[in-house]
């Protein structure tokens, strides 16, 4: 049945809802998503909601499929949690204060750098010991 | 003798403030930089191309004509922002804002004030601005009689009409804010009042708090918005005689309430909404006297509420009147009107004999497998609903009215006063 592959699914933008705290996903900058080894798509508006997610139903990275989070550098594109960089830092207001952006080029991260030397980052290892 | 001196010199501290008319762009850049304390500014009527205008004293800015179609008009060229407030005791009135652009880093506003306190926006109108008024980190501002309106080009680019974060004793009245993200927005704002709005048409919420105890909002009207209102995560807040209306949706609420503490919502009126209160996470919140018509479903109750008082409501002609997803009811329901009780009152106390079971098993069904949805109001599920009334298997036993009123309560109807927007 090629109807139950596993794959990861576009959010739209002031339609869909975070899978945890229930807001109208609009910023596209912070927006993440997972989905199930059957196929069901959580999306998320906020790194943060999705840490809790995840610790609410007790599980880890490895029960899912797709983990995701779209890249700060440009938000069209999807980038794998264990690929991503995550930053923390007053340029970052995500919508329920987990104020964490993601990105892959370390150029970018360099570049952030500069804006604010303030800026701290973090792994995904390190972000999912974050919340609770 | 003496008295007459020291009136001599309030005289002539009052005469200092000087008033200063300007009516192009130079000249009121100049006389905003040359101002002292207590001075005015008044604007003509005119286009004015600025941004960044950093206001740090105490002064008045207004527009010289009442008629919102002759305000001066304040024009950003969606390159920056507008004013920036940094001083206490501003006051600005009579100003259009227009055409401020949007950045992914900063967020530009018509008005911005930060850090201040004692400072008023009044009658101003704030067209295509990303943020209209955008307060952080400020105490006694005043918020009056402002219309803002935004015209998205996509719907995530555009931000709150009314913005306020990390606030104490803000006052937010009178205002008619259309087209934003969320329309007036609240994050660690503390003892505030937001009255008397008319909010329609935003993208996300009509109204939305976070984290923001101990606020009152009252008189306000909520059209047409997105996804409703939201408040979320905050203990001691007040909402009454609100009008929630027309928020239809797929994920639409009149308001959602997640993590709710100790509040009090009454008075209201939640009229065609997909769902009238959303309720998740909330603890000891009176829901009393308010009137749920036409509604998809009234109230949705998430199992994880508890210690609420549902009581003395209206359940008029709504689909469902109560969906929830457990069993077990930790909520008191009690002494409400629901338009779909059949049952009698022999003894003539004007409450009904026999409990009334405001899950429907349809409603049951519908939780646990969405797609049911298509034989809503057939003669089967109308048939399993009369069985399940009898013999009840499905649906939460003890969630029930045990004193249904038999005829609704009087409530004072709410009065819209007509908000007027000039459109120019």
């Amino acid at each position: 049945m090629s109807a139950c592959t596993t794959q990861t699914e576009p959010i739209y933008y002031g339609k869909d809802n975070c899978g945890l705290c229930k807001m109208t996903i609009m910023d596209s900058k912070y927006a993440t998503e997972l989905v199930t080894p059957k196929g069901k798509v959580f999306k998320f508006d906020d790194l943060r909601c999705m840490v809790i997610f995840m610790k609410t139903n007790h599980t880890s990275s490895a029960d899912y499929a797709h983990l995701v989070v779209n890249n700060f550098d440009n938000p069209q594109e999807f980038i794998n949690v264990t690929e991503g960089t995550f930053g923390q830092g007053t340029l970052f207001r995500s919508p329920m204060r987990g104020d964490l952006a993601a990105f892959k080029s370390p150029q970018f991260s360099q570049k952030l750098k500069e804006k604010d030397a303030t800026i701290k980052f973090f792994s995904w290892t390190q972000i999912q010991e974050m919340f609770n | 003798m003496k008295k007459l001196t020291v009136i001599f010199i309030l005289l002539s501290q009052l005469t200092f403030a000087k008033t200063w008319k300007v009516n192009n762009t130079s000249e009121l850049l100049k006389s905003v930089a040359h101002s002292s304390k207590n001075d005015s500014v008044i604007v003509k009527k005119g286009i004015y191309h600025i941004t960044n205008l950093i206001i740090d004293k105490p002064i008045y800015l207004i527009g010289g004509e009442s008629q919102p179609q002759n305000y001066p008009i304040f024009d950003a060229n969606y390159k920056g922002e507008i004013i920036t407030v940094k001083s206490s005791g501003v006051y600005i009135g009579k100003i259009e804002f227009r055409h401020v652009g949007e950045t992914s880093s900063i967020d530009w506003a018509g008005i911005k004030v930060l850090e201040s306190s004692n400072v008023t926006i009044k009658n101003n109108y704030f067209r295509d601005c990303y943020f209209g008024v955008y307060l952080s980190a400020c105490t006694k501002i005043q918020v009056l009689g402002n219309t803002v309106i935004g015209h998205p080009k996509e719907e995530q680019t555009t931000g709150n009409g009314i913005h306020a974060w990390k606030c104490d004793s803000i006052q937010i009245a009178n205002n008619y804010v259309q087209g934003h993200r969320d329309g007036i927005y609240f994050e660690f704002v503390t003892n505030s009042l937001i009255r008397q709005n008319f909010t329609t048409q935003n993208i996300r919420y009509g109204l939305h708090f976070m984290f923001s105890h101990n606020d009152t909002y009252e008189l306000n009207q909520f059209v047409n918005n997105g996804a409703g209102v939201a408040v979320m995560y905050t203990k001691h807040v007040t909402m009454r005689s609100n009008l929630f209306k027309n928020n239809w949706g797929g994920a639409a609420y009149g308001i959602l309430l997640k993590d709710i503490s100790d509040s009090q919502i009454q008075h209201n009126q939640f009229i065609s909404n997909t769902v009238g209160i959303y309720l998740e996470g909330c603890s000891r919140t009176n829901i009393t006297q308010n009137e749920f018509s036409n509604d998809g479903i009234a109230m949705r109750i998430q199992a994880s509420c508890d210690d609420n008082l549902i009581q003395n409501n209206n359940f008029i002609a709504n689909t469902f009147d109560i969906a929830t997803n457990g069993n077990s009811v930790y909520n008191t329901i009690s002494k409400n009107y629901w338009e779909k009780y059949d049952g009698y009152d022999l003894n003539h106390d004007g409450i009904g004999d026999v409990a009334y079971r405001p899950v429907s098993l349809f409603s049951t069904l519908i939780e646990r497998v969405p797609q049911t949805m298509m034989l809503l109001r057939s003669f089967t599920a109308s048939l399993l609903d009369k069985i399940e009334k009898i013999i009840p298997s499905l649906t939460p036993e003890n969630l029930k009215d045990e004193s249904p009123l038999m005829k609704p309560i009087r409530l004072v109807p709410f009065n819209p006063k007509a908000v007027t927007v000039q459109k120019s």
